[in-house]
């Protein structure tokens, strides 16, 4: 599975998630990820992909959307480690 | 069994904040113990919940519980000078009602429901100092007096507003925004109000489900009025100035306190055939306050001894659910990984700030400033339900025009499903 696939794989799941979710799915206006499972959603990606989430990777932006999400993990696992 | 020496997390204070930590850490398989100074259960006040809360209780298995125990109220009416308005929950597509609880019940039932998850609950213990560090050690007094240490990897301080943290280091700070007294205290057979702004009698309640009632006091001050199963909790929010004035006039609080409550509009007329009972006026006077450490090594602070913020719209419980689970969160993350701990806590820092810097917008009284971009930031977390919900809510009063010019003044406004009442209608 590809990092896209994982990530909506995993939103899938929630009891919130819609029949069929869309790159562009409205994650926190529609209601399907809340504050308890963005958290969740962290705790995921940080144990899935090896990552660790900086402070300013914290904002609603980058948990808007399914691809939001998939580009955020990217970005961090793509990092050359310092 | 007896209080541990050693636990893997400790949490000091068993409120909803507390309990809905400690609980979501147990139900992770994390070892933690939670200390209360006092037995439960015991009063205190805030007994208003919105319908954000369920999915709180949902995660700590208590939802049938708290249906069944409790009042559901249908929304809110508020009287803010000329205008009166109701908000429905339904409204916002809510399928689930907000509650009206007694705290010593609720406060409660979230700890018992912590034992029953794996919790080690100790009574009757008070957290009298700590020390910090990758190992820090509390120092608990218990009720004969003797002194003991318990050694953790990381404490959760949601002591309230006996404030462990926030006194031990320093750095409560008294907000200057919000220069208020709160007296409340509780009726019996006082009549309420339900849907369409309809005065009904108490005995109602079940077929009738009531609304929280909000009126406006001189100098942006509030009342709230909270009917629940036996009796109504009855509040009035003065300022500093106003109350040390009029007081001055009365012969006790008692006396103050019911006159003021009777020469309220509408409050005063659903109180008519009233009395007070559970002893008498109850007073709080640092209204709102804010700390400067919510976190450090070895320790986070989550709910009222974090802040504390004039509740005029009910956020109360709800935050410090949300505070909770959110210094669950964080502790699980500095357990796993504690190369990371100060990172974790500066996220917990920033997302509990964010939430009460939008608390704060929302309940700001008659100041002209924009919202942070902290409180922006946390409200783009809510769904647009809940946005729509605090826009309505916000829009009810004249205490929040921040709240609704942060959210981008025409986008909230299209999202307010506020219904304007010409009158309040008694039989």
């Amino acid at each position: 599975m590809d990092t896209y696939e994982t990530i909506a794989a995993w939103l899938g799941h929630l009891p919130t998630a819609p029949h069929s979710l869309a790159p562009d799915t409205a994650l926190i206006e529609d209601g399907i990820l809340d504050s308890i499972e963005i958290l969740n959603l962290v705790a995921f990606i940080e144990e899935r992909f090896a990552v660790v989430l900086p402070v300013d990777a914290f904002i609603p932006e980058n948990f808007a959307t399914p691809a939001a999400v998939a580009a955020l993990v990217v970005t961090l696992t793509s990092a050359v480690p310092a | 069994m007896s209080l541990p020496q050693k636990v893997d997390v400790l949490v000091i204070g068993g409120g909803p904040a507390g309990s809905m930590a400690a609980t979501a850490l147990a139900q992770k398989g994390i070892d933690v113990a939670l200390i209360d100074k006092q037995h439960h259960p015991r009063e205190t006040v805030g007994e208003s919940i919105l319908p954000s809360a369920w999915k709180y209780f949902d995660l700590l298995g208590v939802s049938e519980a708290v249906a069944k125990n409790f009042v559901r109220k249908a929304g809110g009416v508020v009287v803010w000078g000329d205008q009166i308005s109701e908000i429905a929950f339904k409204d916002f597509g809510y399928t689930r009602p907000g509650m009206h609880v007694e705290r010593d019940e609720f406060d409660d039932l979230l700890l018992r429901n912590a034992a029953a998850k794996g919790v080690g609950v100790f009574e009757g213990y008070r957290a009298e100092a700590f020390t910090p560090g990758d190992n820090p050690v509390v120092t608990v007094v218990d009720e004969a007096g003797q002194r003991r240490e318990i050694a953790c990897r990381q404490f959760i301080d949601t002591t309230g507003q006996a404030a462990l943290v926030g006194r031990q280091l320093g750095g409560r700070r008294l907000n200057a925004d919000f220069r208020f007294v709160a007296l409340w205290g509780y009726f019996e057979n006082s009549r309420y109000f339900s849907a369409g702004g309809v005065a009904r009698d108490f005995g109602e309640i079940p077929q009738h489900p009531p609304l929280t009632f909000v009126t406006r006091l001189g100098g942006w001050g509030w009342s709230w009025h909270i009917p629940m199963k036996k009796v109504t909790s009855v509040g009035l929010v003065i300022p500093v100035e106003d109350y040390k004035r009029e007081f001055a006039e009365h012969p006790s609080l008692d006396a103050y306190f019911l006159s003021r409550c009777r020469a309220t509009p509408h409050l005063g007329r659903l109180l008519a055939n009233a009395h007070m009972v559970n002893g008498g006026t109850r007073m709080m006077r640092d209204f709102s306050y804010g700390c400067d450490h919510i976190s450090g090594p070895g320790f986070l602070v989550a709910g009222d001894a974090a802040g504390f913020i004039d509740p005029i719209f009910s956020i109360g419980v709800v935050f410090a659910l949300y505070a909770g689970n959110l210094a669950a969160w964080a502790t699980q993350r500095i357990l796993a990984n504690p190369a990371q701990a100060a990172n974790t806590r500066l996220v917990f820092e920033t997302q509990l700030k964010g939430r009460a810097e939008l608390a704060y917008a929302l309940a700001l009284p008659g100041v002209e400033r924009d919202a942070t971009t902290a409180a922006r930031q946390s409200f783009d977390y809510f769904s647009q339900a809940e946005k729509e919900l605090t826009w309505s809510a916000a829009s009810m009063t004249t205490r929040s025009q921040n709240v609704v010019r942060a959210a981008g003044g025409a986008e909230g406004a299209a999202g307010i499903r506020r219904r304007d009442l010409a009158t309040l209608r008694y039989a």
